[in-house]
């Protein structure tokens, strides 16, 4: 996000423009004056407002010096950390959504907006680069600590504890396990992702989109009317 | 509203219960300051081992010394300690040890000579927070490593 220069404040402008025409006049008397005491009164004038005029033009020059510093000062965020606030608990939610247990998902999550501030000026979606880069890491991380199942990310719960609606949700997640694109649309979309916006960023024709959400959310509605019942 | 238009709302609200578990406002400025200085870290690491002060022996000479350097607390040491504990010659372990005073991994004491000739003695021990950095220098380079592999074996066709 590029900084815009500060503009000069209302009071600051006219009083630059009124000392610099003061400085000239004075500056032009100072060679018809025929005193000694009007030309010392006229020359102090000729000082005093080249040195307010140089304070102003100093000061003015500061201000577009740190713009950084300017715009951290007055509490607006960097655009990398508002889209970490705002990202980071969706995308961990994503991967729980996969199937990877917290613990795994955290990591994964932040491992991934770790490598993502490492080139934010380059990566020009975010957030689909964020979660390709994420999912990569907690099949790793999963695999790593045996909680990986042989044909990718599953839930680790005992589904016989119960029909308690989460583990309910869970179960309907999972078995969108076999159907990768519609699974991961459905998640983007709850993470506030229009069709189009996902259509974009993982590359796809927004119609395919729509499709894969259209039908993810059946089974899943399928699923949860099933749990319900029994 | 068709059903298939819309999330199943038990879904919604486990979706909006997890994201509500990581949204809590100070755990969340915590784990962006410390992801932001785990890249600034990484940013540092991976500058040292793309460096193209030289070739690979002395990414090697990088690779070691910061693996000596992010196990344990070495106390203060010459640059001969290290050339003799690491196995690097002496003038890529001066050039390394330049490089981590730089970048903030070790920290440099100069003590004048007592002779007339001698030059002065200059000693290394780690900066706070330098072993983490010294860790990340040896995991960036592994990567960089690796993906050269993978890049020279995609180039010749190799599959696995």
């Amino acid at each position: 996000m590029a900084a815009k220069d500060p503009p000069m404040d209302g009071i600051r402008q006219p009083l630059a423009i009124a000392l610099l025409v003061n400085c000239v006049l004075a500056g032009l008397c100072t060679l018809y004056v025929s005193t000694d005491s009007e030309l010392v009164t006229l020359a102090a004038a000729f000082a005093v407002s080249m040195i307010v005029l140089v304070a102003l033009a100093s000061n003015t020059s500061a201000a577009h010096r740190s713009p950084v510093v300017a715009e951290k000062g007055g509490g607006v965020a960097e655009p990398y950390d508002e889209f970490f606030v705002s990202w980071f608990p969706r995308l961990v939610a994503i991967l729980a959504g996969y199937g990877y247990e917290r613990t795994v998902a955290e990591d994964a999550a932040e491992e991934a907006l770790i490598e993502l501030c490492t080139r934010w000026e380059s990566v020009k979606h975010p957030q689909a680069w964020s979660l390709k880069v994420a999912s990569v890491k907690a099949g790793e991380v999963a695999r790593r600590a045996r909680h990986g199942m042989s044909d990718g990310p599953g839930w680790t719960h005992d589904w016989s504890d119960g029909v308690d609606t989460l583990v309910v949700v869970e179960r309907a997640l999972d078995e969108l396990r076999s159907h990768p694109k519609q699974r991961e649309v459905l998640l983007l979309t709850l993470a506030g992702l229009k069709p189009k916006e996902i259509a974009e960023q993982i590359g796809v024709d927004p119609g395919q989109v729509r499709a894969n959400l259209k039908n993810a959310r059946k089974l899943v509605k399928d699923r949860l009317q099933a749990g319900r019942e029994g | 509203m068709d059903h298939e238009d819309s999330n199943s709302p038990e879904l919604v609200t486990w979706f909006d219960g997890v994201v509500a578990e990581y949204s809590e406002p100070d755990r969340l400025a915590m784990r962006l300051t410390a992801v932001k200085m785990a890249a600034a870290r990484r940013r540092v690491a991976r500058h040292i081992v793309t460096s193209p002060t030289g070739g690979p022996l002395f990414r090697h000479a990088c690779i070691e010394i910061a693996r000596y350097f992010r196990g344990a607390d070495r106390g203060e040491l010459t640059l001969r300690d290290v050339s003799a504990q690491t196995g690097i010659a002496l003038n890529d372990a001066r050039a390394v040890l330049r490089m981590f005073v730089e970048a903030g991994i070790l920290l440099e004491r100069v003590e004048p000579s007592t002779g007339r000739d001698a030059p002065p003695t200059r000693y290394y021990h780690l900066a706070d927070g330098g072993g983490t950095l010294a860790g990340e220098v040896v995991v960036q380079a592994e990567t960089s490593e690796s993906e050269r592999f993978a890049v020279r074996a995609e180039r010749l066709g190799w599959q696995w």
